[in-house]
């Protein structure tokens, strides 16, 4: 039992050495929770689902591009600071540093292939899906793949920043976390944005993935030319020409902290 | 132009607060071999870490070939090749091979000149026979040399190493020996960071002593020493000196201390010639003087004098 105790104990106090990874963990079983209760509402809406109407009105493939974009966003918020962490917990990061290679470049480098990855994973898994429960699509590519690249891009500056917050916290990252649970909550992933309050449709309105996620739909679902969705993908440069450099500066910042508090190889 | 200049350098950490480096100055010429000796946490890493760029000064102003650490770091750090000895700064899963050409081609290092790079290097480390070998299958010396092979692969004028010998086998200790003396020979400067006195004294030009983060003293071995100008004369003798006895050696010109031990007087002077006939004839008055040696101050003794304050 003595054992069973020391267990207990190491794993508590590992726990709440990293805080802001404990708090953030306790608040998204609370988003959790108020996400399911919104698929509720959205289900009582019947078989019709007229808040889907406008992406085809079939709730599989409303679903499935709901999901497979949060994908997308998963990587372009995670892979920079997963690099980073991953060379920390290797001890590499500090050779890397030493190297002839600019640090945001070997970011870049260290998360193509988890593109790539996410890439070739969503092409097949909507191919089977197609062949397997004939979802209806009417696919126009290009559209699709400028919006997936501006929403990358769009999210890969609030990657950066996660990134440097990482290289402060070792564990737990308050950036990616909000941004990763409420673009998950508010922006239309498993049930449309209009089924949610006025405040947190307000909220909704600011979060680059409720505009990439519903012209995505539109370019795979029902064919939206550029035009069509040229209101959104306005709306994402514009939010890019913000996330960017300021992800750039809040890496920056991260960075040099690490530097001065000489934790850089920490974890 | 110097290699490495370092003015007032001050570093302190915070959460806890702690003093690691207090205005450092020091200046190494290029060519040179300077050795940093240190106990544990004298501030010897920090400061290599802060001229490789890799912690960010409090205070002062640190140069590398002319250029600030702080300002034109990208420039820095082609400069140096860095050793920090830990084992744990390699892709476990990738061979030595395949780990060094990762690390080259991050330098900017181009094929074919990087597959000779490697090969020539891993020859002259003795690890050709392990290059095919995943890292996390290396002995300790393997690791080592083969941190060692990153930091030789961009041919970089200055290098910085901490502590490339400790856990490393005799044979192995004097490869990497070598490798220092042919790095100077090569015209390139080494600061060699080391808990080991013996390796400070046969490699380097000159030593700095630091010890919570203050740099003591500065100079070659040969000089450390002689600053004390302590020379012990150690008498073995057969029966315990009178206190008058203890008293008169204490008075001689020249003598500094005496230390009695059993039956060894071990008396400190800094002129042995002028005292030491006296010593003789007045402790074999009293007594039967049964060995008798004169020790001149090692490195260990300046180390062990200077850092215990």
């Amino acid at each position: 039992m003595y054992k069973v105790w020391q267990f207990m104990k190491r794993g508590f106090i590992s726990m709440l050495s990293y805080r802001t990874a404990f708090m953030l963990g306790v608040v998204s079983m609370a988003v959790g929770v108020a996400q399911f209760a919104y698929m509720a509402i959205f289900l009582k809406e019947g078989n019709t689902f007229p808040g889907i109407a406008r992406y085809g009105g079939d709730l599989m493939a409303f679903l499935i591009s709901g999901n497979l974009f949060m994908s997308f966003i998963a990587v372009a918020l995670s892979s920079f600071q997963g690099a980073i962490r991953s060379e920390q917990l290797m001890g590499t990061l500090e050779f890397l540093l030493l190297s002839d290679t600019p640090l945001g470049l070997i970011l870049l480098y260290s998360s193509l292939w988890d593109f790539l990855w996410t890439l070739i994973n969503a092409g097949l898994i909507f191919t089977l899906v197609v062949l397997i429960f004939g979802v209806p699509l009417q696919i126009n590519l290009g559209p699709a793949l400028l919006v997936l690249s501006l929403a990358i891009i769009c999210l890969a500056g609030v990657g950066l920043a996660s990134a440097g917050i990482i290289m402060v916290t070792k564990v737990g990252d308050p950036i990616a976390w909000a941004f990763s649970t409420l673009s998950g909550f508010l922006s239309g992933v498993i049930f449309p944005v209009e089924i949610l309050p006025n405040w947190l449709q307000k909220i909704s309105a600011i979060l680059p993935p409720t505009y990439a996620l519903s012209a995505l739909r539109k370019s795979l679902l029902v064919g939206s030319s550029l035009l069509d969705i040229q209101q959104e993908l306005l709306v994402l440069a514009l939010m890019a020409l913000v996330t960017v450099p300021a992800g750039l500066l809040a890496f920056r910042w991260g960075f040099n902290k690490a530097r001065r508090d000489g934790t850089l190889v920490g974890y | 132009m110097e290699a490495i200049v370092i003015d007032h350098l001050t570093k302190i950490y915070h959460r806890p607060r702690r003093l690691v480096l207090d205005s450092v100055c020091l200046s190494i010429a290029p060519g040179e071999i300077f050795g940093l000796l240190g106990p544990n946490g004298a501030g010897k890493s920090t400061l290599l870490k802060i001229l490789a760029t890799l912690v960010l000064p409090t205070s002062g102003k640190v140069f590398v070939s002319g250029y600030n650490v702080v300002k034109e770091e990208r420039k820095v750090r082609r400069l140096i090749g860095l050793f920090t000895g830990r084992e744990r700064s390699f892709y476990f899963r990738l061979t030595g091979w395949q780990n060094l050409e990762f690390f080259g081609a991050m330098q900017g290092l181009k094929q074919p000149m990087l597959k000779r790079r490697i090969a020539e290097i891993l020859d002259r480390l003795g690890l050709t026979a392990h290059k095919d070998q995943m890292y996390m299958e290396y002995s300790t010396g393997m690791k080592r040399k083969l941190g060692l092979a990153r930091a030789l692969l961009a041919d970089p004028p200055i290098y910085l190493l901490d502590e490339p010998t400790s856990s490393l086998d005799p044979t192995s200790t004097r490869e990497v020996h070598q490798i220092i003396r042919e790095l100077k020979s090569h015209g390139k400067t080494v600061l060699l960071a080391t808990h080991n006195l013996h390796e400070a004294e046969q490699l380097c030009d000159r030593i700095g002593i630091l010890d919570a983060g203050r740099l003591l003293k500065v100079d070659t071995s040969q000089n450390l020493r002689a600053f004390f100008k302590e020379t012990q004369i150690i008498l073995k003798i057969s029966h315990s000196l009178s206190p008058g006895r203890l008293n008169h050696l204490q008075g001689l010109e020249g003598v500094t201390r005496l230390v009695v031990q059993n039956s060894c007087l071990r008396v400190y002077t800094r002129d042995p010639r002028r005292v030491l006939d006296e010593i003789i004839r007045s402790v074999h008055e009293e007594t039967a003087l049964q060995d008798i040696q004169v020790k001149c101050p090692s490195l260990e003794d300046v180390f062990i004098r200077l850092t215990a304050g």
